[in-house]
């Protein structure tokens, strides 16, 4: 199964790295199906509705449970700690991507943030101008021109894509601490983690995704939408329009029906 | 290849009227990149000033959105963009409708978000011209009276009524192609443009 959907995958990834969601000058054609990438759209929109259901009943009331009960200066902790345990993992994508400036802001938070914070309890670090920032294996790819291949809803881990979705399989193997809780037999550690991480996640996120589902006519495409115009955000590290892969944004056509009886009312 | 050790002069020529070239427009674009800025910047003081007071009632302060939204952005345009394709094959009647229906679900959507923004600032940080010399990204950073700032770029096209806003971009999110992406799927399950404005028009009725 895994490997049907990889080879799917590599069939239709793009060199230019998803470009191929923006409409480009010919907006014409502006907008067919392959924008979204979504060739798996009725098993992913089938995954999707399990994964909300999943949320309704469980993620969603944990999340409220956990901030309400949980001080906020506690919950910050347990994210900065956690964040400071994926250092080993952003650190080597930083280096995979040839990031060495960002690289070395990782190495200088890990070391300040696991003494004088506290085994990483409190972000020190970024109070003196060393923010923290995500890196994984999914980007990594992409900096190297992987295209996404097609957009892939995962259970339980939500919206994704095969690049993305094998960054994570990568990313496991790229943190030594995979390695330490197998030598331990403590792999239900591993998996304790991640769940604290989604909750904390979407405990920072409640009133957002109300909103977003609240106002929303089509919840699926419009979090589809959101998840791949993120990342192609993580991927340029913020700065669209750059000459990164993603010329993105700043060149969607507001102009492709000039030649319609619109055109006298506002093309210039 | 051969060409160029042999007529250093040409070169040269060539060199200084690409210089040239390339600095007339950019003078000309500074001022109007600042234009640009100052645009978005009066247009978000207005919106802070009249639309941050709870004690104006909510009719009132929906009715002032309207005002400022088709003053100053460019909603036909915004309006054909996020149909896409679907905007050639809509009656002329359901362009009307879907204009006027996406002008209600924007006020309902975003007249509302401005409570709790009282003594928000805004600062300009940023404009740049795109490609065609009308258009421009002007980036803004804005910080709220309570958490933290973020960034929010609007792209602006300098028409021949002003400056008008096209698309608004948040973290690299932007408005225009989230909603593209949203109505063009409405449309593929409900199978027509007629489909999605029923959806805008319940939306709009269950006070969204």
């Amino acid at each position: 199964m895994a490997i049907a959907l990889l080879a799917a995958g590599c069939a239709t990834s793009q060199p230019d790295n998803g470009n191929e969601q923006w409409p480009s000058a010919e907006g014409d054609q502006a907008y067919t199906a392959e924008y979204d990438n979504d060739p798996l759209e009725l098993p992913n929109r089938f995954v999707f509705a399990f994964n909300e259901m999943l949320d309704f009943a469980v993620f969603r009331p944990l999340a409220v449970t956990y901030r309400f009960l949980v001080p906020e200066l506690v919950r910050d902790s347990v994210r900065n700690f956690l964040r400071n345990l994926s250092t080993p993992v952003i650190l080597a994508n930083d280096l995979l991507q040839g990031e060495l400036g960002r690289a070395e802001v990782t190495t200088t938070r890990f070391a300040i943030n696991s003494t004088a914070g506290f085994l990483g309890l409190f972000d020190v670090a970024g109070g003196m101008g060393y923010e923290y920032h995500d890196e994984d294996f999914g980007q990594t790819l992409a900096v190297h021109g992987m295209g996404e291949g097609v957009y892939l809803v995962l259970p339980i881990l939500g919206p994704s894509s095969i690049r993305d979705g094998l960054g994570i399989v990568v990313d496991s193997y790229l943190d030594p601490l995979t390695y330490v809780a197998q030598n331990n037999d403590a792999e239900d550690w591993m998996f304790a983690r991640r769940a604290v991480a989604g909750i904390d996640f979407r405990s920072r996120n409640i009133e957002t995704l109300d909103d977003l589902k609240r106002d929303s006519i089509d919840f699926y495409a419009r979090i589809r939408s959101l998840y791949r115009q993120t990342r192609a955000n993580d991927i340029n590290n913020g700065a669209p329009g750059t000459q990164g892969p993603t010329p993105g944004l700043y060149s969607l056509d507001f102009d492709f029906d000039t030649e319609g009886e619109q055109a006298g009312a506002s093309a210039n | 290849m051969f060409a160029a050790p042999r007529s250093p002069y040409r070169l040269a020529a060539v060199a200084l009227s690409l210089v040239l070239a390339s600095a007339a427009p950019q003078a000309a674009r500074a001022s109007d990149a600042e234009q640009a800025g100052q645009f978005i910047a009066h247009l978000t003081e207005t919106a802070i000033d009249g639309l941050t007071d709870e004690s104006v009632p909510t009719a009132e302060r929906e009715s002032r959105f309207r005002q400022l939204f088709n003053a100053n952005f460019d909603v036909p345009a915004i309006g054909r963009f996020v149909l896409a394709r679907y905007w050639r094959v809509a009656s002329e009647a359901e362009r009307t409708a879907f204009l006027e229906v996406f002008e209600d679900v924007m006020v309902r959507r975003f007249a509302p978000q401005f409570t709790g923004y009282a003594g928000t600032r805004l600062e300009v940080t940023k404009v740049q011209p795109l490609s065609d010399g009308k258009q421009f990204i002007v980036s803004t950073r804005i910080t709220p009276p309570k958490g933290e700032a973020f960034t929010v770029e609007w792209r602006v096209r300098d028409g021949s009524d002003g400056f008008r806003v096209l698309d608004v971009i948040g973290e690299g999110v932007s408005m225009a192609l989230t909603l593209r992406s949203e109505y063009t799927s409405v449309i593929k399950t409900t199978g027509s443009v007629s489909g999605l404005i029923d959806e805008l028009r319940k939306q709009v009725a269950g006070g969204g």
